[in-house]
């Protein structure tokens, strides 16, 4: 039954996504969109493939994938640690949390052009913006991971004579790992838009400067298939990182 | 100690044979679940007469509470029909019924006087009118000077004696009170159950009550209803022939204990 | 807590309380700031220090207010489209159990999706003047509306609906006595994530394409080289979003007056 309940909603929103791609399709071949504006479906779609086999587009790909990837290899152990620094020392905390909370709620898009006058505009330069975009919701989610973990498990497993190394293993560990997850995957959330931002900004390379370059250029079927790679990017990582997420949190709600 | 109830007088106002207050007939329910359709209630046939204080209890899951929504017109019945005064309830009918929940289901960001007032604001009663109403209740429920606090900052008792005020804001002949102490600690339910039938002392409207507290039942109740575990049935209507005005002296007399027993028993048998 | 933190600092005489410590390492990090670029340790073209911003901004103050003005009137108006749209959009959602399960997961991967990649998009379609920032702003701030205003509609507690329904409220008391005010709460934090993030839709839309606002103004510093005024542009775009911030929160406040955890003495 339940099963049943959740096939009808995944089937809807099959639905819904496939009522999305018609509607263009019919907007655009119906005249009722221009089509030189908004090319059909039926013409993008074959244009991501064939923007996947091109092997410039592929080298702009894999850059903006590398500046990605290293600014998320960065900030992940980054942001972690001084979370856990916060969360772990009261005194730190105190000092600086407010300081990391006021900065995650600052629009952080518009220091760019900071970045570009401290490190240019090449590669270094998105890596940075992309750390600095995903470090502060990660070193928020951590230090409020740690206050979540249950303060009545703690006292139970100190009371049985466990050690600070198995509580960290036993406790710390398991009931942070969903939280941190979550933060990571809002971290690299505001990664990619930040690269992504970035390279539409000023760049050499990557998938953000294709974009501006075909957008000025009104070379809309590349700038539509364009969008679609990179909403697909985005929906891979968000999602393995959900999945995870998920597989980690499994304890919190069946 | 205990006082000789043993020949207690006659319940007072002798039921004239005019139209019932309830009329239930031939109620059956039947919902569906994940694994298959369960008959809840059958075959349900209950006259209730104007100005009687009903129990309803049974064992948990006998679809009481089923029951009594559906005579507030909130739940819809698979088979038979209910009459209150007369007319059948195809929906909620606030003008027949009053309501009072176990949450006491109070607006939280409306003043206990407002949510007093809050059925007559949905019948477009001026502010003005419906306030004066709300305030005489409030008085009468034992809430003068709380009129402006919010709920959260009453108690669990006062809660709900806002929620009675709230049923009792129509002025509708019948009262529906599903658990409505259940949520409460033993001597906030003694006293409110003390307060209710004080208040239904001088208005005398129908009350149909469920509740899970056989204490409780034969305390307040002219009748006690005892429906049978899944599906429901009307197992026995037990005439609580207890003089009133009640007193908390009449419980620990012998005959407060059979009826109390005789209820029990009709229910232990069912689980 | 503040207890247990202060005492040691008294007793040990060189310790200090946390939040001197804050204040501390903020006054330090502006000192460094101001004296770096000036000194010479950092080009003056990449770090302007902060009073050099501060002047040489005011003293274009008129062009920067005419920049700001123009932007502020996008968020406005962008504003209007990611409140009405999302807030229609999150309660017909939120009322339909069906829809909810339907709608919010495509609604959630949307939210999560890199969105300034469509701003190309936007002016190809609607130029690079004010049409297209507003398109874009609005639909960035759109999802967060729609996403917190359903999510407050979902949590609505059943026993007020229940009791609602048996006092006889049809659809529409329903909505403005019971919904509305029980979801607000909800409602007005997913307003405040939204009126953040259509003030960096505006801001970053107009730093990719425009012909007038503060983004652009930054963008055009940036390009000459004028460093100073770049950081006064980013200064003000800093207060206009904490301006925009704390009046939504102040809005938050007063909607969720009612509730037990806030404190009453406001009142």
């Amino acid at each position: 039954m339940r099963a049943q309940a959740d096939r009808r909603v995944s089937l809807a929103q099959g639905a819904a996504v496939l009522a999305f791609f018609l509607l263009w399709e019919a907007a655009s071949r119906s005249g009722l969109a221009d089509a030189r504006l908004l090319p059909p479906p039926s013409i993008v779609l074959p244009k991501v493939v064939e923007l996947l086999a091109d092997e410039t587009f592929r080298r702009h790909l894999v850059i903006t994938i590398q500046e990605m990837l290293l600014a998320g290899l960065i900030a992940a152990p980054l942001g972690i640690g001084i979370g856990l620094a916060l969360a772990e020392s009261p005194y730190l905390g105190r000092a600086f949390k407010p300081f990391f909370h006021f900065v995650a709620a600052v629009p952080k898009s518009v220091f760019l052009p900071v970045f570009i006058l401290l490190f240019g505009i090449g590669f270094g330069q998105k890596v940075a913006f992309g750390v600095f975009q995903a470090l502060f919701v990660l070193v928020i989610a951590t230090s409020a991971a740690v206050a979540a973990v249950p303060e009545e498990l703690l006292r139970l497993a100190r009371a049985n004579g466990a050690t600070r190394r198995q509580i960290w293993v036993e406790i710390h560990w398991n009931a942070m790992l969903p939280l941190i997850l979550e933060g990571l995957r809002l971290g690299m959330i505001f990664n990619i838009a930040g690269v992504i931002f970035a390279e539409m900004y000023v760049s050499r390379a990557g998938l953000g400067q294709r974009f501006s370059t075909w957008g000025e250029s009104f070379r809309m079927p590349e700038l539509f298939a364009g969008v679609l790679i990179a909403a697909g990017l985005s929906i891979i990582v968000n999602e393995t990182l959900r999945a995870l997420e998920r597989r980690a949190g499994a304890w919190r709600t069946s | 100690m205990s006082l000789d109830l043993a020949e207690p007088r006659q319940a007072t106002a002798p039921m004239t044979p005019e139209q019932p207050a309830i009329e239930i007939q031939g109620i059956t329910h039947r919902y569906k679940t994940g694994r298959g359709e369960v008959l809840a209630l059958k075959d349900i046939n209950l006259s209730i007469a104007p100005g009687r204080f009903v129990g309803l209890v049974g064992p948990s899951g006998c679809g009481k509470s089923s029951l009594l929504m559906m005579m507030a017109g909130l739940v819809r019945p698979s088979e038979g029909k209910i009459d209150v005064r007369g007319a059948p309830i195809t929906g909620p009918a606030p003008d027949r019924l009053g309501v009072v929940f176990q949450e006491a289901s109070l607006l939280p960001w409306r003043t206990a006087l407002e949510n007093v007032a809050f059925p007559l604001k949905l019948r477009g009663v001026p502010r003005a009118e419906r306030e004066a109403r709300a305030e005489q209740l409030l008085h009468l429920v034992g809430l003068k000077g709380f009129e402006n606090r919010h709920p959260h900052e009453l108690s669990g008792g006062m809660k709900q004696r806002v929620a009675i005020a709230r049923g009792f804001c129509q002025d509708p002949p019948v009262l529906l009170m599903d658990e409505p102490f259940a949520a409460l600690d033993e001597q906030t339910r003694m006293t409110l159950g003390d307060e209710l039938l004080r208040i239904w002392d001088q208005h005398r409207k129908t009350v149909v009550f469920v509740t899970h507290g056989l204490t409780e039942a034969v305390y307040l109740c002219d009748e006690v209803v005892v429906l049978s575990g899944r599906p429901g049935e009307v197992l026995a209507r037990i005439e609580i022939d207890l003089p009133r005005p009640r007193t908390w002296e009449m419980m620990a007399s012998e005959h407060f204990g059979r009826l109390r027993e005789q209820i029990w028993s009709l229910i232990r048998r069912q689980s | 807590m503040s207890a247990t933190t202060a005492s040691p600092a008294r007793v040990e005489g060189w310790r200090l309380s946390p939040v001197a410590l804050r204040w501390l390492c903020l006054a330090i990090l502006l000192v460094l700031w101001e004296i770096a670029p000036r000194a010479g340790w950092v080009p003056q073209v990449i770090l302007a220090a902060p009073s050099a911003a501060l002047i040489d901004g005011l003293a274009e103050w008129d062009i920067f207010a005419s920049a700001l003005l123009f932007t502020f009137t996008e968020i406005l108006i962008s504003l209007c489209f990611a409140y009405g749209l999302g807030g229609l959009a999150g309660l017909v959602i939120g009322l339909s159990p069906f829809g909810r399960k339907v709608a919010l997961p495509l609604a959630s991967s949307l939210y999560a999706l890199p969105l300034v990649v469509i701003y190309p998009v936007m002016t190809a379609w609607f130029g690079i003047g004010p049409a297209s920032k507003i398109w874009f702003a609005s639909l960035y701030g759109l999802f967060p509306v729609i996403l917190s205003t359903a999510a407050g509609v979902q949590l609505v507690d059943r026993n007020l609906i229940t009791m609602a329904r048996a006092q006889g409220a049809r659809f529409w008391p329903m909505i403005t006595e019971v919904i509305i005010p029980a979801a607000l709460p909800a409602v007005v934090s997913g307003l405040r994530v939204g009126g953040a993030l259509v003030t960096v839709g505006v801001v970053v839309a107009e730093m990719l394409a425009a012909t007038d606002g503060i983004g652009f103004l930054i963008t055009q510093y940036r390009t000459m080289f004028q460093t100073p005024q770049v950081y006064f542009g980013i200064l003000l775009v800093l207060v206009l979003a904490g301006g925009l911030d704390t009046l939504i929160s102040r809005l938050e406040r007063r909607a969720s007056r009612w509730r037990p955890q806030q404190d009453h003495r406001h009142e």
